[in-house]
């Protein structure tokens, strides 16, 4: 009886770890709003979602897979763009499972930001950072749709977005971003 | 920790009385012991193979987490190997050391719940890994033991009651999460308990039916069986009774049979004695005696008394006549004597035989086949003073192994009726055909004795039961004769059979026996 209430004890330590450690977030973006029509090529009339992924990054896969459905709910209103950043030491970008998985995205553009310039300046320091411009190309939102590391679901960084694709304001502006450190 | 030690055979044995109640629950616990340990065990491959699957879920989803362009082993890799170790390693251990107990099942519940937990983590929480929640829910049921629910159900609530308020972001998507949306996450799983725990609950109730109609089924048996034994018991007491009374009728039998036999015989060995009566009282000795007196008389005178006297004269030549005739006489009595010591010698073989049946042995001997006919003849000596012709129909036999003493009682059995049969005619010849010959049987090689005659014949209606004991067509028989014959003929492996046109047209008897080989004479036929 006691092994098994130790056994139960080490089960209870282990899985909070597990949640802790997924539910622990990565630094928040800390760059300037940019002029997102001079280095992003924003669509116009319609609210541009970038996000920016680290291309070898497990835990994005879940972020790509909310925007996924973000953009099935909201094909007509939303202009998606991610931004995959190059390393040198890692292989090329476009040879990652995210890029083709962005790829097969409807609606979605990927675009290499080699050097990871554009990602510095917009202040992305974790995998899965998402910027949400509106109709006027005013920044909206910044940070995480995940609810946590790795973990698919609905959260409020989503319920963010759907508010600004139907041109309501959103309850929060930020969130947590889940994910693998940019640099 | 509590232990089952319901055993499986809760049959009721005939000392004890009939306890419904404590058998169908004897019988209940053996069944659910069973479904425990085999679902225990099926929890373990389970379970082993769910670590297998998270292992690769991780190595293959998340092998490395990244810093910039820095890799290292993603924790999931890790949580997989080691807290999937752990997930596993206690119920592993219960279901192989403590197969069905209470503990190990509610063991196995944490465990698969954790592992559910496990498996939705590693799988980035997607909506298709919480189906492992319901789906082990349904797994978990096989015990149909509603409180393993309970504490499997009670483990995903503790996860969401402590993740809601400690990390509600992680499990809701929201920082402030309200109590109720636990309670709609937990609302799922009670749905589905709701569900199990009443299937659970009902196969319990089937499986106490069951349990009540084998208890039933095995007492039904018992006392059956019970009765059988009882059944069996007194069939065979009576057996043994019959066995003695059957015992006792084939002794009577036997002794009717021997005295039949030497009855037989005695005739032959009467009528051979009142020969030689016969012969002895007729005997020319008597004229002897009256020779020697009157030579007594003329002693004195003898030389003239036998050259002179009329008398005289012819008393030599009488002598020698004299002489011839108590010669022929001598060698008839003697052929008699011969026939009354070898009749007395049979006898003496018919008691010695009864003896030794009586030790159930066999005398099996290598014989000449048309030898034993001649005995059988010799000692119905009654046919030759009956003037009977006797015609021999032999073929060439080689020797055979036989129970010669058998085949003769047999033999002597059929010639005395023939004898009977053919004296029983009221003109015309009497004669009766006897011979031996090689036959094929249907078991192989044979011997096969005929004793015929032109006698009364036998109805068709009794050739059927003429071998009956008891049945007999002779004013003075007894029927014990040819039932006695067909019975040895038996004991030899042999047939005896009757042939009959009818009445008036004779029968013929006939004496099939297979042929022994010698190696069998040297193995003890019957054990004594």
């Amino acid at each position: 009886m006691a092994a098994v209430g130790i056994w139960v004890i080490s089960l209870a330590m282990g899985v909070g770890a597990v949640w802790i450690y997924a539910a622990t977030p990565g630094q928040p973006a800390t760059g300037e709003v940019i002029h997102v029509d001079r280095d992003l090529s924003l669509v116009p009339g319609r609210v541009n979602v970038v996000m920016v992924l680290h291309p070898e990054c497990p835990c994005s896969r879940a972020s790509l897979s909310e925007l996924e459905r973000l953009l099935a709910r909201h094909f007509d209103q939303i202009a998606a763009t991610v931004l995959f950043i190059g390393f040198d030491t890692v292989s090329s970008p476009a040879e990652s499972d995210l890029w083709k998985a962005a790829s097969r995205i409807p609606g979605v553009r990927v675009q290499l930001d080699a050097a990871g310039d554009l990602a510095r300046r917009l202040g992305a320091m974790t995998s899965g950072q998402v910027f949400a411009y509106d109709q006027r190309g005013i920044l909206r939102f910044s940070g995480g749709i995940t609810a946590s590391r790795g973990h698919e679901g609905w959260n409020v960084g989503i319920d963010a977005i759907d508010a600004i694709a139907q041109s309501q304001t959103p309850a929060i502006t930020s969130t947590d971003v889940f994910g693998c450190e940019l640099w | 920790m509590p232990t089952e030690t319901t055993t499986t055979n809760a049959a009721v044995t005939s000392e004890q009385p009939f306890d419904l109640a404590a058998t169908t629950e004897k019988l209940l616990r053996a069944h659910q012991l069973e479904i425990w340990t085999r679902t225990d065990r099926l929890f373990a491959g389970l379970l082993a193979f769910e670590w297998l699957v998270a292992m690769a879920m991780a190595f293959w989803r998340s092998p490395y987490t990244w810093s910039g362009d820095v890799s290292r082993v993603h924790p999931h890799v890790w949580t997989a190997v080691f807290l999937g170790a752990a997930i596993v390693s206690m119920p592993l251990f219960l279901a192989f050391r403590c197969a069905g107990q209470t503990m190990t099942r509610h063991v196995i519940a944490v465990a698969q719940m954790t592992m559910s937990g496990l498996l939705i983590h590693l799988g980035g929480g997607r909506i298709e890994m919480h189906f492992h929640v319901f789906g082990s829910l349904a797994f978990l049921a096989f015990y149909r033991d509603w409180r393993v629910l309970i504490t499997a159900s009670a483990v995903v609530a503790a996860d969401h009651l402590l993740r809601g308020i400690y990390l509600p972001m992680s499990v809701y998507g929201i920082a402030n999460a309200s109590i109720l949306r636990t309670l709609e996450h937990a609302g799922w799983v009670i749905f589905e308990d709701v569900f199990l725990i009443g299937s659970c609950l009902r196969a319990v109730r089937e499986m106490r039916r069951i349990a009540e109609n084998r208890a039933l089924l095995e007492h039904s048996y018992h006392d059956v069986e019970r009765k059988v034994q009882e059944r069996t018991a007194e069939l065979k007491n009576a057996q043994d009774e019959l066995l003695k009374a059957a015992r006792t009728a084939g002794m009577a039998e036997i002794a009717t049979s021997v005295l039949h036999n030497v009855g037989n015989v005695l005739n032959s060995v009467n009528v051979s004695a009142t020969v030689v009566s016969e012969k002895l009282k007729r005997s020319e000795i008597a004229t002897l005696t009256q020779v020697g007196g009157i030579m007594a008389e003329h002693r004195e005178d003898m030389d003239a008394f036998l050259t002179q006297d009329d008398r005289g004269k012819v008393i030599p030549g009488f002598i020698v006549e004299l002489a011839e005739c108590i010669g022929d006489e001598q060698k008839m009595v003697m052929a008699e004597v011969e026939n009354l010591s070898n009749g007395i010698y049979h006898i003496k073989q018919i008691v010695a035989a009864q003896q030794a049946m009586a030790k159930a042995s066999d005398f099996y001997t290598m014989v000449k086949p048309a030898s034993v006919l001649d005995s059988a003849l010799s000692m119905q000596s009654a046919i030759r003073t009956s003037e009977i012709e006797v015609v021999r129909n032999d073929a060439p036999c080689p020797d055979a192994m036989l129970d010669q003493h058998k085949v003769l009682q047999i033999l002597v059995n059929l010639l005395s009726n023939a004898r009977h049969a053919v004296l029983a005619r009221r003109e015309g010849e009497r004669r009766i055909t006897v011979g031996v010959s090689p036959a094929q049987l249907p078991d192989g090689p044979g011997l096969r004795f005929r004793v015929g005659d032109n006698g009364i014949g036998i109805a068709p209606e009794n050739l059927t039961r003429i071998f009956s004991h008891g049945f007999t067509t002779k004013k003075e028989g007894h029927g014990f004769g040819l039932h006695s014959a067909a019975n040895a003929a038996r004991e030899m492996g042999g047939e005896l059979s009757v042939d009959s046109a009818g009445p008036g047209k004779g029968a013929t008897f006939t004496l099939d026996l297979p042929l022994r080989k010698k190696v069998e004479q040297e193995i003890p036929c019957k054990a004594a």
